[in-house]
């Protein structure tokens, strides 16, 4: 078999851990000392008070649906999903847990499963191809089932 | 300190404009601004130009139809607070003294269909398909439901109310009455938004000529005072809008904050606003705005609306123009258009739109990665 090129984050900063086992990653970003607020990727400065006196660290895999919405439409290309046809698709803002930062993310669950204070987990994935053909890992969020599923 | 007055505004109709290039949909509006001041093109001192999706130096390019006399005019561009973001620049010179004479338009040309993704968002984002702008405001909408019992029926009432209101506009681009069970009926584009509920954006242009106290009175017996013109980017964290921006931080919303710094300046509180022209990308952010911006407690957007209070007519009309779900968003000419309709408001002269008692009036807009504008006009003769 052919030596696959070395797969990527879809941003540096945003992914902890060994990028060629995307089930093992977790999502990451920055805590700060002064104020507490997490920070979804590495940050220079914090978004919220501007300390540069920051922790960089991975969080919580699992989360907490704040609010949510279905895409009934495809989203505007070019992206990596696939349209034939577009299966409608919730996308929520998810509060990680452990005081972690809210993400925007996909949840792959069908539209009427999803709702307010469902309990998520994230999960990383080979999203996309880069121009160079390298895997593109991306993350996306998936219904948390019963218990042994956690992180 | 200098006082600025707006003593003419201009506004092309808003809508699709195919067959005009850009640089003369700006020219129309200040041509009309122009006129509405009796003024020459040639005594205006400074000039800004605000735009989004058109190209570098816009502004430049409408001088060049308008006429190159020397003056400076650079682009300020600010996502769908462009336009607010370019007229404080106009209003601050004045104030300063630096100019007596200024000139603030917009315009934009976009064209029919998705806005293209590139200019606000990301290469992942867009990847991940994180795109659709009506799901930001979906998701506040939802969440809102969730806080406050918001109805999809207090939703569709604000469209409801922006088409009647934008019949009357004979610059609106979408003109059709509208009843609650067409807007219900309508497709689900983005839970719990639906296609009659969200706002197109389309091309346009708006002007308004700023001048100092001083010498308002040579081009208009009824100028308009700028109360105040307040430009902010949100705070932390921005997740595109909201009140439920207020946590983790703790912080307000920034619709919040540029409210209260409008209304510092101005020396006025919301139960001094008479009428006011607001962000309606969508039709439940009108009723997150009635709260932010101070018009109802938190929550009671929905009984607001259900009041009828913000009706033409009522105790506090929004969006008498039809706001942006009627007239459709030139991103960079939008606030521009508000100023227009809260300038003939104040004038008496918005016809068959005319509030009744019409002194002070709010205009308010928001966009992409936080920005943020709220202007306070009132009568200032």
């Amino acid at each position: 078999m052919a030596s696959q090129a070395e797969a990527i984050p879809f941003r540096a900063g945003f992914l902890a851990g060994d990028l060629s086992e995307p089930a093992s990653l977790n999502l990451a970003g920055s805590r700060c000392k002064a104020c507490g607020i997490a920070l979804f990727g590495q940050r220079h400065r914090c978004e919220n008070c501007s300390s540069p006196d920051l922790d960089h660290v991975a969080f919580a895999r699992t989360g907490t649906v704040h609010t949510y919405t279905v895409q009934r439409y495809a989203p505007p290309p070019p992206h990596s999903l696939p349209t034939a046809p577009w299966q409608p698709r919730p996308v929520a803002w998810i509060d990680l847990d452990d005081n972690g930062p809210r993400i925007l993310a996909p949840i792959a669950c069908a539209p009427e499963e999803v709702s307010i204070g469902m309990k998520v987990r994230a999960e990383c994935h080979i999203g996309w191809q880069d121009a160079e053909g390298r895997p593109v890992i991306a993350y996306g969020f998936a219904p948390l089932t019963g218990d042994g599923d956690a992180a | 300190m200098t006082r600025a007055m707006i003593v003419g505004v201009g506004m092309t109709p808003f809508g699709r404009h195919p067959d005009t290039h850009f640089t003369q949909l700006g020219a129309q509006a200040i041509e009309e601004a122009l006129l509405d001041a009796n003024m020459d093109f040639r005594d205006i001192q400074q000039a800004f130009c605000s735009r989004v999706y058109l190209p570098s130096a816009t502004g430049a390019r409408v001088m060049e139809v308008m006429g190159r006399t020397g003056i400076s005019c650079p682009d300020v561009e600010g996502a769908c607070g462009a336009a607010v973001a370019s007229l404080q620049q106009a209003v601050m010179m004045v104030e300063a003294g630096l100019v007596d004479i200024a000139l603030a338009f917009g315009v934009e040309k976009i064209g029919k269909g998705f806005m293209p993704p590139g200019v606000l968002y990301e290469d992942w984002q867009i990847q991940m398909g994180l795109t659709q702008n009506p799901q930001y405001w979906a998701l506040n909408a939802m969440r809102h439901m969730h806080d406050y019992g918001t109805t999809e029926t207090q939703i569709a009432k604000v469209a409801v109310k922006a088409k009647k209101n934008g019949l009357l506009n004979p610059k609106a681009f979408f003109r059709k009455e509208m009843s609650v069970e067409e807007v219900l009926a309508s497709p689900m584009v983005t839970d719990p938004l639906r296609l009659f509920m969200l706002c197109s954006p389309v091309d346009g242009a708006g002007a308004a000529i700023v001048v100092s106290d001083r010498i308002a009175h040579r081009y208009s017996n009824r100028p308009i005072e700028v109360a105040a013109c307040v430009h902010r980017v949100s705070e932390y964290p921005l997740l595109n809008a909201s009140s439920f921006c207020a946590t983790p931080a703790g912080h307000p919303s920034v619709y919040a904050t540029t409210a209260r710094a409008a209304y510092e300046k101005a020396g006025l509180g919301p139960e001094d606003i008479d009428l006011a022209e607001v962000q309606d990308n969508d039709a439940f952010s009108e009723i997150e705005y009635y709260e932010e911006l101070g018009f109802c407690a938190k929550g009671e957007g929905g009984h607001l609306i259900d009041s009828g209070a913000t009706e033409l007519g009522g105790r506090i009309p929004i969006n008498t123009s039809g706001g942006l779900q009627a007239k459709g968003e030139p991103l960079g000419a939008s606030h521009y258009g508000q100023i227009y309709e809260i300038v003939k408001q104040l004038r008496g002269e918005a016809e068959a739109r005319q509030q009744e008692k019409a002194r002070v009036g709010l205009a308010q807009v928001f966009g992409a990665w936080g920005h943020c504008g709220v202007s306070i006009l009132k009568q200032g003769w």
